[in-house]
């Protein structure tokens, strides 16, 4: 475990603080000299496990952290994820993962993550990525899109006090669980990519929201 | 009182026959009345055997009188009394049975109206309809109760049965996870490894075999992710196959710089597909449009699904080079592989050459 004091940006570009939690050392490594090493990017922390993770990050406060799922010890990287987006709602979590599962991936966005990542992503890759999501924008896949499509339709009682969807989000929900790229529809709509992007995110959010209702809900069994 | 003196031969009077006395199990017949004033006797069933004692009222020649009897349900025809005025019936079944005597005087007069007793014999209660009705209703009611006792069993007996399949296959998506994951983190790990190798040697020509082993485990992660999209049952429909086959296509033909076109119907049928079929017909899709990309040469691609009655066809079109039909060969397995695919799904594929490749897929859906 490394653990750096945040870096005080130099020039007018914004410094994102990225801190990893990842138990593949090589993987984790990788990583940590990658962003590192980029202009623009610093790693304030690298955790092999959750739970030093919990114990760090509340002092670090990265922009963005990149969580694994299976770490070692009893915390797994969705309830790690879960805890912190609860104390710091502002933080954004970007979720790692092998493969483009969307099981696993939808459970990390429920939890809180607002993106996700495969770790074969090539560095140029992945540096985009925490970009994005540090400016408020998102990926998702069609098959995610179509979990939340179903999230979203499942919803049975409309609460009122949790936002819906804009038409807009729908409309984009619509397109991407059809298979449409960022770019085509962004030309269907006359709107720019970042706009999707940034819809995605906002979707996301809600997402979060409503399934900690949730989870609140069933804890205590309302 | 007249005495008329009657000759031999000609005697008008018929005699009339009473009942002179009933016994029921040997033992005589109570009663209010007189036995015969009586024209309707009811027994238990139980008490069904029965003698009739009965006396002709002729007393001209009482010796030449004959009686005759008859239990209407019993005998079949009338029986000769002889000298002993008594009929006997034992173990009458329950019923309604008339007994009827009749006599006739020494002038062989029969009385045509014989003197009748009615007599019923009552139907012991389990012989009775009410309670064979109830008694019917109540072994249905038995059959009834042991036929779910039994569908119950049976629906556990398959409820656990479908338990333990699921644990098994619950094991098995386990462990094979498990081996996913790993294999997964490994080639992950080498990709990531090799491009920051690349990153570091900075003359490009050095790093074709870099650029290699990364491409090579970064496909193997996606043919894996591909294998995870399979396997999931809640993929398993036709829309999700085309949406993860658009999305697939798109960012393919996008990387490769070519442009593409969709037509793909509004509103997809609500149809179900196994993993399996699904994993080929992706596969088949992936391979023609492989084959666009490496050999076809084309700057433009239009892809289009048509929904018909029974089945789905894809049609793949480009506007390259097309191919040599006689030296397919040249393609190596890859046009046989998408033919292969298609016959697994109970299709057919159709690839020719004109101003471009055309591939036209025929998928048969139930």
């Amino acid at each position: 475990m490394t653990v750096y004091s945040k870096k005080k940006s130099q020039d007018s570009m914004d410094i994102i603080s990225v801190a990893i939690v990842e138990d593949n050392h090589d993987i984790r490594t990788a990583m940590e000299l990658l962003i590192n090493g980029s202009e623009g990017y610093a790693c304030v922390g690298a955790f092999n496990n959750a739970e030093t993770a919990l114990e760090q990050i509340p002092h670090l406060l990265p922009n963005v952290a990149l969580m694994d799922f299976n770490l070692p010890g009893g915390m797994n990287g969705i309830e790690c994820i879960a805890r912190l987006k609860a104390e710091f709602p502002d933080m954004q979590f970007m979720m790692l993962t092998v493969y483009e599962d969307d099981d696993k991936i939808f459970q990390a966005l429920e939890a809180g993550a607002s993106g996700y990542i495969l770790k074969k992503t090539s560095p140029g890759e992945l540096l985009e990525a925490i970009r994005d999501l540090h400016e408020g924008g998102s990926p998702m896949s069609s098959q995610i899109a179509r979990r939340v499509v179903a999230y979203f339709q499942k919803q049975a009682k409309p609460n009122p006090a949790l936002e819906a969807l804009t038409s807009r989000e729908k409309e984009i929900l619509d397109q991407l669980s059809k298979g449409f790229l960022y770019k085509e529809i962004a030309s269907n709509l006359y709107i720019s990519i970042e706009t999707v992007r940034r819809h995605v995110h906002n979707i996301y959010e809600k997402l979060h929201v409503r399934s900690r209702t949730d989870a609140v809900n069933k804890y205590y069994n309302r | 009182m007249v005495f008329t003196r009657v000759t031999s031969g000609d005697n008008p009077f018929v005699p009339k026959v009473i009942i002179k006395r009933m016994e029921v199990l040997d033992k005589p017949y109570e009663s209010d009345t007189a036995i015969s004033l009586l024209h309707h006797i009811e027994l238990p069933y139980n008490q069904n055997t029965i003698a009739i004692e009965f006396v002709p009222l002729e007393y001209t020649n009482p010796l030449k009188n004959k009686v005759q009897y008859k239990l209407e349900g019993a005998d079949e025809d009338w029986v000769q009394a002889g000298t002993f005025r008594m009929a006997r019936y034992t173990n009458l079944r329950p019923g309604t049975y008339t007994f009827q005597v009749r006599a006739s005087n020494n002038d062989d007069r029969w009385n045509a109206t014989p003197t009748t007793l009615e007599i019923v014999i009552r139907i012991p209660f389990w012989q009775s309809l009410w309670f064979r009705f109830l008694l019917l209703l109540l072994l249905l009611g038995i059959a009834y109760y042991f036929s779910t006792l039994y569908l119950d069993y049976k629906i556990r007996h398959e409820k656990l049965k479908l338990e333990k399949e699921q644990a098994v296959d619950q094991e098995r998506a386990r462990i094979s996870s498990d081996m996913h994951d790993d294999l997964g983190s490994g080639l992950s790990t080498i990709r990531l490894l090799s491009e920051i190798a690349k990153r570091k040697i900075q003359d490009p020509s050095q790093t074709r075999e870099i650029e290699r082993i990364s491409e090579a485990a970064g496909e193997l992660v996606d043919k894996m992710s591909e294998i995870i999209w399979a396997m999931n049952s809640s993929n398993d429909s036709l829309e999700n196959l085309i949406a993860y086959m658009r999305s697939f296509a798109a960012d393919f033909l996008e990387h490769a710089h070519i442009t593409h076109q969709f037509s793909i119907p509004e509103s997809i049928p609500n149809v179900k597909l196994s993993g399996g079929t699904r994993r080929n017909i992706y596969l088949a899709v992936k391979e023609s449009l492989h084959n666009v990309v490496k050999h076809a040469q084309a700057s433009e691609v239009m892809i289009e699904v048509k929904m018909q009655q029974h089945s789905m066809t894809i049609l793949i079109r480009d506007n390259g080079k097309g191919f040599d039909q006689e030296k397919v060969r040249l393609f190596g397995n890859g046009l046989k592989n998408i033919q292969k695919r298609m016959q697994a799904v109970g299709g057919q594929a159709d690839i020719t050459s004109q101003n471009g490749t055309i591939v036209f897929l025929d998928i048969p859906l139930n």
